[in-house]
């Protein structure tokens, strides 16, 4: 006996499928992306940005926290993601800069506790160059 | 028949008796369901990883990434190797044949020989398949660039080739030496994969959080770069640097032939009988791991993009602020003489080797201060006649103590830097860096980035560098003489490598992939730089000379050289510019423009301010249409200088002396500031230098803003301008 599938469960699909590329392309495409680490284990990565002249970041390392603050911000141009930037944080050290890249790529944010720990809290963010 | 058969010479009757068991083995291996099916799978697993490569390559046209594709599971081959050559070797043991082949003429040997050979072909299928892609890469992208041909054939002979033997000696090894010991060899095999990804990075960190010792990790990472076979490890996420290529110093081949080598005589130690000639393997396996270690403890200057405490990313940063605590130069020491005349005779081998005589200007100082960054271990400080002259070591600065009216002094010396690397593959040493002996006590590191400071004045310089790769350099050559220049300038640049010169004037890395390099790329790309140029400090009102290209020399460094710096995009020097890419004509023009200013202007605000002034604002950037209130921005502002100033004078003491609600109040004016930071600078900017009615006099105020040695707050200024904006706006 052939199953067949009704056409409400198809329409419910497609728009889940609908809803869901809009969700991932409005994360590509968003101004600004941001990530937190708050005592665990790293390292953490942001959403994916799109940009076409590099991105703006900037990180802090609480003052709370127990060892320095890796942030990284990564471009994806061709199959993996790449470190463009690194710039090590002290604890209740902030870093911030341009990227390097500046042509059209998908950068995203990563932050690292040095010594593989387990005590940081910060924030790093990466935001499209104007 | 038997005539024949014993007129035949002992060489062709061996040659035969190989041949026998070569197929004999081939014939076991075929049989073996638990080797021939596994590598049968490999075969497809190869030739699928090459159509992936082939497909990525055609997708994404990146011809370092789909090579690193390629690069990366190469260490799963060689343990794949390692477990089918142990496999079949350790048959042997398994039904107890080794006694009985000892029994007749190197009966074990031979038959070790066979199963060497016959390994030799099931690994040369996979190797070739790889070598084969990757030369086939080469034509497929039309690169017309032979060193870079050069570079693959080695690539495939180093990551392939030699490193799935590897895997077969050491498996065939093992088999001799642990026999039918599996768990040995299975863990010893674990670990050699462990040691050869980026896992033991966080393993390594340990003896440091117990001891607070940066030494033993440095001696791990010694034995882990000693079992590295394939060097470019599963797991890094930095990329190949260009101008470098694939890690393939002279210490890679090394220790490939020793992991060649030192198998093969621990299975001719096995297969030989006690005797004469076992003491002699011994003694030649002894005397190949200590050539080995001591060849490879002389390896030098070499490229390492991981995060250890000596690496490329992060060595200066933690000499700098975690390990060293050398001295900042003094703001009362300023530098009291200038070197007048550089000869210099460099020798680059496996690091730099040079001999630097210098000539000063001002003869009745007692002391004379000198940067020299810490790697360059100073040998001897001499006068011109020869005479040892007492100079004293400080990391980074060395002061000399001449008798009196000494004009030469000869620097003797010998080093390297995890950065500027200088050794047989490439050379990357940028006139701003002092790897060699500039004037007066300099910074080299400050606030996470390297420190540019340059002279105002040129030196005279003569120089001979002694490497196996052609040299490119700001001066001009010295006509007749391979790798001589001599010539004028503020810095020295050295490069070398996969680099060309591309243009003219114009140096490139010619492999290079995400910036420009083609000659009529770069061409326009320079001369749009210079028209824009031109036109914004026309539009400013200001003399453009400081930041016009002319004839200056431009080279193209790493863009790895931005990776820890935020100094580095574009270094101007009186007849060279270092850029670490040249993406578009307006965005070197840019880069040019920022390397003129002071460090005093943040990162963001100042580069907001120059895509304002060079009228390259994204065209979908809302900030160019949303409605802006310079009273609400002023207000915004005025926020976010007072949490500036909140959380830039925060110290760890002051924060641990708070009473819980303080802190609580603290983080979350450090929240808001961090949430303010970006989006409030790039508003203020656009709206100062796109947006407002007297945008004209805001660029300009802030032009001389940055070019000036302010020491204001540079937010400070937009306040201001605000003020007036609104004042003249009521009046």
């Amino acid at each position: 006996m052939a199953t067949t599938i009704s056409k409400k469960s198809i329409l419910i699909g497609a728009v889940i499928c609908a809803l869901l590329s809009l969700l991932l392309v409005a994360t590509a495409y968003a101004a600004s992306v941001s990530v937190s680490i708050n005592k665990g284990s790293g390292p953490v990565f942001s959403d994916t940005l799109a940009a076409n002249k590099g991105v703006s970041y900037r990180g802090n390392n609480s003052f709370q926290s127990g060892s320095v603050l890796y942030i990284s911000i990564e471009e994806r141009t061709g199959a993996f993601w790449r470190t463009d930037t690194v710039q090590p944080m002290g604890i209740g050290q902030s870093a911030s800069g341009n990227s390097q890249l500046r042509i059209p790529a998908l950068w995203r944010v990563k932050l690292n506790p040095a010594l593989a720990n387990t005590d940081c809290i910060g924030h790093g963010q990466a935001s499209v160059l104007p | 028949m038997l005539i024949i058969s014993i007129s035949l010479p002992h060489s062709r009757k061996v040659e035969i008796a190989l041949k026998k068991r070569y197929e004999h083995i081939l014939r076991i291996f075929q049989r073996s369901k638990n080797l021939s099916i596994p590598y049968i799978l490999v075969l497809f697993l190869s030739v699928a990883l090459v159509i992936l490569c082939f497909y990525i390559q055609l997708r994404y046209n990146y011809t370092a990434d789909t090579i690193r594709l390629l690069v990366f599971p190469i260490i799963l081959f060689v343990v794949f190797f390692i477990y089918i050559s142990y496999e079949l070797s350790v048959k042997l043991h398994d039904h107890n044949m080794t006694e009985y082949l000892q029994t007749y003429g190197r009966g074990l040997w031979k038959t070790y020989g066979a199963i060497l050979l016959c390994l030799l072909t099931l690994i040369m299928i996979p190797a070739l398949l790889f070598s084969a892609f990757t030369i086939y890469l080469y034509y497929f992208i039309h690169a017309q660039y032979i060193p870079f041909l050069h570079h693959l054939l080695k690539l495939s002979l180093l990551y392939f080739v030699l490193a799935f033997f590897i895997g077969a000696m050491l498996g065939t090894a093992m088999a001799a030496v642990f026999k039918n010991k599996r768990l040995v060899v299975y863990s010893l095999t674990l670990l050699f994969l462990f040691l050869n990804t980026t896992a033991p990075m966080s393993v390594f960190r340990v003896p440091y959080l117990l001891f607070n010792a940066y030494g033993v990790e440095k001696i791990l990472y010694d034995v882990k770069d000693f079992v590295t076979i394939v060097p470019l490890e599963l797991g890094s996420s930095f990329a190949v640097v260009p101008l470098y290529g694939f890690p393939m110093e002279p210490h890679r081949w090394l220790l490939a032939f020793f992991w060649l080598l030192f198998p093969l005589t621990s299975i001719s130690y096995e297969c030989l009988a006690v005797g004469k000639k076992k003491k002699v393997i011994l003694a030649v396996s002894s005397l190949l791991v200590v050539l080995t270690v001591g060849l490879f403890s002389w390896r030098g200057s070499t490229l390492i993009m991981d995060m250890r405490t000596t690496s490329f990313v992060i060595g200066d940063y933690m000499h700098y602020t975690k390990i060293g605590h050398i001295p900042a130069a003094l703001p009362g020491n300023p530098e009291e003489f200038s070197i007048t005349e550089y000869k210099m005779d460099l020798t680059v081998s496996n690091e730099l080797h040079a001999a630097v005589e210098l000539t000063i200007d001002d003869l009745n100082l007692e002391n004379y201060d000198f940067t020299l960054y810490h790697g360059y271990k100073l040998k001897s400080v001499s006068s011109a006649d020869g005479q040892p002259v007492a100079f004293v070591r400080e990391g980074d600065y060395i002061t000399v103590s001449p008798p009196s009216g000494t004009r030469r002094l000869l620097f003797q010396y010998a080093g390297r830097s995890p950065k500027y690397f200088a050794n047989r593959q490439a050379i990357a040493l940028p006139g701003y860096f002092a790897y060699y002996p500039k004037a007066g006590r300099q910074e080299i590191w400050s606030n996470n980035s390297y420190v540019i400071d340059l002279p105002s004045t040129d030196s005279e310089y003569t120089i001979t560098i002694h490497s196996n790769l052609p040299v490119y350099s700001n001066l001009p050559g010295v006509p007749g003489n391979h790798n001589s220049f001599r010539g004028k300038s503020n810095g020295l640049t050295l490069l070398a490598g996969m680099y060309n010169q591309v243009a003219d004037n114009l140096y490139a890395e010619p492999m290079r992939e995400d910036a420009l390099v083609s000659q009529n790329a770069l061409i326009i790309a320079v001369r749009e730089a210079e028209a824009r140029i031109l036109e914004v400090c026309e539009r400013l009102q200001r003399p453009p000379a400081p930041f016009l290209i002319g004839d200056k020399k431009i080279f193209q460094v790493p863009k790895a050289f931005s990776l820890n710096s935020q100094t580095e995009r574009a270094v101007v020097m009186n007849d060279h510019i270092t850029t670490t890419g040249i993406y578009d004509g307006v965005t070197f023009a840019m880069e040019i423009m920022q390397a003129h200013f002071s460090q005093q202007g943040g990162t963001i605000f100042s580069s907001s301010y120059l895509f304002c002034l060079f009228d390259s604002l994204s065209k979908d950037n809302p900030l160019r249409t949303t409605p802006m209130d310079p009273v609400s921005l002023l207000e915004d502002l005025q926020e976010f200088l007072h949490l500036d100033s909140q959380v830039n004078s925060m110290t760890q003491e002051k924060f641990h002396a708070l009473t819980e609600p303080e802190k609580t109040r603290y983080l979350k004016a450090e929240q808001r500031y961090a949430e303010m930071y970006t989006p409030i600078q790039q508003k203020i900017a656009v709206y100062l230098f796109y947006r407002s009615p007297r945008k004209e006099q805001n660029l300009r105020a802030y032009f001389d803003f940055f070019t000036s040695d302010s020491k204001e707050h540079y937010l400070a200024l937009a306040e201001k301008l605000f003020r007036e904006e609104i004042g003249h706006a009521n009046r």
